[in-house]
């Protein structure tokens, strides 16, 4: 039933890469390895991988924070990965908005937190301060903050705060599609879960879709209604939060999932944990690998004798 | 919570005893707020500023700097000469300052050396109590000759005049020539650095907003600049322009704004990766907000830093080539042309060479003093902290 | 004290000056470590944890104040020790792993010199080889395939996981007998923070060593700890062993700071602690929790609670375990994980 409705985002074969290095001793670096999926109205899609797979990489790039190598994406059927215009950048900004990842680095220290969260609405035409001032508050008090906050600087925070203040920033502006980039990773944990759940509340309230992108699969699998799991800038399996996490089919999601820590010291002292071994693990054939839909909604980036063998395992 | 409240053991009788009244809740109703922080906010200059009054030496730089600077502007007013009034019958005269002199310093002594011993009574050579003292008796040819201390000032007939540095072997007053020479330093410097800043600023926030093609050209266009030694490139400066003021500035500036054009694209190179720079660009902040207001506000600690660590450095260049040879012309002093010229009779004259090199000496201390504490004060990494 | 009790803090408190006044980082925190046990201290940044270990270490900051208290190492109170004679007991006795592997390693001295002069400061005696064996042989208990080779090898060559392996290794070789982590896994990947936790307990067991370990994260401890202290405002507000913590949290903040994270069974609404941590400057009289507790009691606000004791080895300083005051349940997301957890462990 969801296939039928238009997805808000829709990635077809995004590659992006980097390249270093001389003439002759050039280096490419797939940070994105020809990566598709789609992202539907009102959902929140999860990306998850570790350090340097390519999930913070695909992010920026759908927001055009970087320009794509290859391949095609749409919002709401609109192509935004072509050459970069004043009008591209206009729709993006109405749009798609970022929530970024380092609390201390994201917020411009000069500036005040009226500043910091009015700036979008002040070069959306917003020029009357006064009228900018009141939807700040406003937004102030959606995240857990007051007005008197308005005139401090950031270094005056704390991690979630700052936080809290980069979700308001991101959503002054109204847009319909929230980039979260670990919003919480750099946070303790005793603050994740107020700007977790402010996220989810807000989500409710203004009606937004959001694509979330971590590496505790943990909170990925509390907070998104679909999860992609993303190695080295590809990803190998993609379904519904509980699906994967009752049917992790791709022995690297397998090695993420066991990895992930519990609060449950009796379980921890025993637990046996898999570790994800690239030659062992897979079934070398001249046949390319590709994503194959092994359950409804459920995909496996696989060849066909390991479909063969994760259909076995279902 | 109830199985829990049953396993406790040992409570002490006086806790026990704490009345059941205080164990209501307290704000079950109330929705719970983030603290507005009790400490004052401040801002990044005011911050910066506390921190720069802990620092001693900088706050004592910073007033010695007012000083030098002060008397820069009032000093030669304080004399009645003229920088370039000559005073041919005071040719060479030692300092000498009211009410110092009666404390044995800056009196105007001078010592005359190999005068016949028999000639000191004679008024007409030595006017009366011009003599302090005679030293050092030798016999040459049946003449005692002796090493004589006067007073300079009664000794040439101006018991009245005060000459508080002296003066040189033109006659001009020393004081009046080294405030106005100093002023011409700091000028020459502060226009020179200024205008460096203005440029590099420009040069390196260009190449280092944009990047890419843009950048290496640029980049290299400033490592051919800086190829050409400074030496050279300010002769040639002079031999074409003259060397007036305007020329002095220009001299320092061809390759001054050089490296703060690398500093500026340093800071633009590591503020562009940010994340609160990627955020605006993602909220569509145009390319100029992104630089003046994103960019710069916080690199400006280390561009203030730099001119003031640039100013004693062009001051010290531009005395450096008046020393050689290259300075302005004369009678126009700068703190260089004076040493330069005092450097020529240093062993007869000290006082000539000693004040200019005493006052370039605590300028470029104090500068460096100033901007290392300005540099600590303004490093974000120590926002508010002590 | 105890004869297995090799470490022991009692009543340290820890003060650093600053420009807005006097920060009371650490107030009044005792506790033991006994041989070949892992105490965690549990608490969010700024609760005074990183502080507390700093001392033990005698590494703390030009401006930090020791106001009271006694570090006992062995019957000697560590406070009282001069640089010189630190110098014998931190990393020959006492080593420490920090949190950025990167940033603990000369990155232009080739890792095996690295172990090799930490050997030699233990054994100037050690020859060359003997001391390139030893190293080798140390770089492979922490698990580095392939040692002979990356021993010759700069730290930029090794991935995070791999350098933490090397800090480790730079740590054991000394034969330490306190090994005192301060969040050793918070910057690397799940997967390798797995492995490395799994080596930490590993090692720990050969060589009947004791650790602190410090985190902020409940779920890490779990695997590691044998008994935790959880932190909150510089203050140790409950001390248990570690079945007793996850099963049976008494006070309102370890509740809220399990209940604030989900594991991968979660499908309740998450606890978010509102309000920030106080400021410790200003220390609030009482319990220091109370201001963003929604169940706090107007004792709370007036009276510091004492430590209750729950059993031998569990202790928690709230009101709500008097008998005075009134019940209050548990977060929802909590209370289901528990019986979650004993139905598995039936």
């Amino acid at each position: 039933m969801r296939n039928e409705t238009m997805p808000l985002l829709e990635v077809e074969n995004l590659k992006m890469s980097f390249t270093s290095g001389k003439r002759g001793k050039k280096v490419t670096v797939n940070a994105i390895d020809d990566n598709s999926f789609k992202i539907y109205e009102g959902e929140t899609f999860g990306l998850v991988g570790e350090s340097g797979c390519g999930k913070t990489t695909t992010g920026r790039t759908i927001i055009r924070l970087y320009n794509p190598t290859e391949g095609v994406m749409r919002f709401q059927g609109k192509e935004i990965s072509g050459p970069m215009t004043k009008e591209l950048r206009h729709f993006l900004t109405d749009n798609i908005a970022m929530i970024f990842q380092d609390p201390i680095d994201s917020l411009n220290p000069r500036m005040t937190v009226e500043e910091i969260i009015g700036e979008g609405l002040k070069y959306r035409g917003m020029k009357n301060p006064e009228e900018r001032r009141e939807i700040v508050y406003d937004m102030l008090n959606k995240v857990g903050l007051t007005h008197e906050h308005a005139s401090r600087y950031p270094h005056e925070f704390s991690g979630g705060q700052r936080q809290r203040i980069g979700i308001a920033r991101a959503l002054v502006v109204k847009p319909k599609l929230i980039i979260a980039d670990e919003p919480v990773s750099a946070l303790d944990v005793s603050v994740q879960a107020q700007v977790i759940n402010l996220l989810n509340d807000l989500k409710e309230e203004l009606g937004l879709t959001i694509m979330f992108v971590a590496h505790d699969l943990s909170v990925v699998k509390y907070f998104s209604t679909r999860v992609a799991v993303m190695y080295y800038g590809k990803i190998v399996e993609m379904a519904p939060s509980e699906e994967l996490y009752r049917h992790p089919l791709h022995p690297y999601t397998r090695a993420l999932l066991s990895a992930v820590p519990q609060p449950n010291p009796l379980l921890e002292k025993t637990r046996q944990r898999i570790t994800y071994d690239k030659v062992r693990d897979h079934i070398e054939m001249d046949e390319p690998r590709m994503m194959r839909e092994i359950l409804p909604e459920h995909f496996v980036y696989c060849n066909s004798k390991e479909f063969e063998r994760y259909q076995s395992m279902l | 919570m109830a199985d829990l409240k049953k396993k406790v053991i040992d409570i002490p009788e006086d806790i026990l005893n704490i009345p059941a009244e205080k164990f209501e809740f307290a704000q079950i109703h109330n929705t719970i707020y983030d603290a507005v922080p009790e400490t004052e906010s401040r801002g990044f200059f005011k911050d910066a500023l506390v921190r720069l009054k802990k620092n001693k030496a900088s706050i004592a730089a910073f007033w010695i700097l007012c000083a030098i600077i002060v008397l820069a502007i009032i000093g030669p007013s304080l004399t009645p000469y003229t920088f370039s009034q000559q005073f041919p019958e005071y040719v060479n005269m030692p300092p000498r300052v009211p009410y110092l002199e009666d404390m044995g310093i800056f009196n105007g002594k001078q010592v005359l050396t190999n005068r016949r011993l028999d000639s000191l009574e004679d008024t007409s050579k030595f006017p009366e109590g011009s003599v302090l003292g005679y030293s050092n008796p030798h016999e040459v040819r049946g003449v005692t000759l002796v090493d004589v201390e006067v007073n300079y000032y009664k000794y040439v007939g101006a018991d009245d005049t005060y000459f508080w540095f002296g003066t040189d072997g033109m006659g001009r007053d020393v004081w009046t020539r080294l405030w106005r020479g100093a002023r011409v330093s700091l000028v020459i410097a502060l226009a020179a650095v200024l205008s460096d800043v203005a440029i590099g600023i420009v040069y390196g926030s260009v190449a280092g907003y944009y990047g890419g093609k843009l950048d290496m050209i640029m980049m290299r266009i400033c490592e051919i600049i800086n190829a050409f030694p400074n030496v050279v490139v300010c002769t040639l400066c002079i031999l074409l322009f003259g060397s007036g003021i305007p020329a002095m500035i220009l001299a320092l500036m061809i390759r001054g704004w050089v490296p703060t054009a690398r500093m500026v694209r340093a800071q633009f190179l590591r503020f562009r990766g940010r994340e609160y720079v990627m955020a605006a660009q993602t909220m569509g902040v145009p390319d100029y907000a992104l630089i003046f207001r994103h960019i710069l506000p916080n690199s400006i600690g280390p561009i203030i830093t730099r001119t003031m660590i640039a100013i004693p450095n062009a001051i010290f260049t531009e005395s450096f080539l008046a020393f050689i040879g290259l300075g302005l012309a004369p009678p126009e002093p700068s703190i260089g042309t004076l040493l330069s010229s005092g450097q020529k009779v240093l062993m007869q004259y000290p006082h000539l060479t000693l004040f200019p090199a005493l006052t370039i000496s605590v300028l470029m201390i104090a500068f460096n003093l100033f901007g290392n504490g300005l540099r600590d004060a303004l490093d974000p990494t120590q926002r508010g902290h002590e | 004290m105890n004869k297995d009790t090799i470490l022991s803090v009692q009543n340290l408190t820890i003060s650093f000056r600053t420009i807005n006044g006097m920060v009371r980082a650490v107030r009044n925190i005792s506790f033991d470590l006994k041989r070949g046990e892992t105490v965690a201290i549990v608490g969010e940044s700024g609760s005074g944890k990183s502080v507390s270990i700093k001392a033990i270490m005698g590494i703390l900051a030009g401006n930090a104040v020791v106001d009271d208290g006694q570090i006992l190492y062995e019957g000697k109170d560590l406070l009282k020790f001069s640089e010189k004679e630190y110098h014998k007991i931190r990393g020959s006795k006492i080593g420490l792993i920090f949190q950025d592997p990167l940033s603990a390693l000369n990155p232009i001295m080739k890792i095996g010199k690295q172990i090799t002069e930490t050997l030699k400061l233990s054994h100037p005696n050690m020859t060359k080889k003997e001391a390139r064996d030893r190293a080798i042989e140390l770089m492979e208990s922490v698990g580095i395939p392939d040692a002979e080779n990356r021993f010759e090898q700069y730290p930029f060559q090794f991935s995070g996981g791999m350098r933490q392996r090397i800090v480790i290794a730079i740590a054991l070789a000394r034969d330490p007998e306190v090994l005192i982590c301060d969040e050793p896994t918070t910057a690397l990947d799940v997967t390798v923070q797995a492995k490395i936790l799994d080596l930490i307990n590993e090692i720990k067991r050969e060589r009947n060593l004791s650790v602190i370990f410090i985190t902020h994260d409940m779920g890490v401890v779990a695997n590691i700890a044998d008994r935790i202290n959880v932190m909150y405002a510089g203050k140790i507000i409950e001390k248990g062993t570690s079945e007793e913590i996850f099963y049976e949290p008494a006070h309102p903040y370890t509740q809220a700071l399990l209940a604030a994270m989900p594991d991968l069974e979660t499908e309740e609404t998450l606890v978010s602690i509102p309000g920030v941590p106080p400021n410790m400057i200003y220390p609030p009289k009482g319990d220091a929790f109370a201001a963003r507790n929604k169940y706090a009691l107007k004792i709370d606000f007036e009276q510091e609670p004492p430590f209750f004791k729950l059993s031998d080895t569990h202790y928690a300083a709230t009101w709500t375990l008097h008998p005075n005051a009134p019940d209050i349940e548990m977060p929802e997301v909590l209370k289901n994980r528990i019986n979650r957890m004993k139905e598995g462990r039936a």
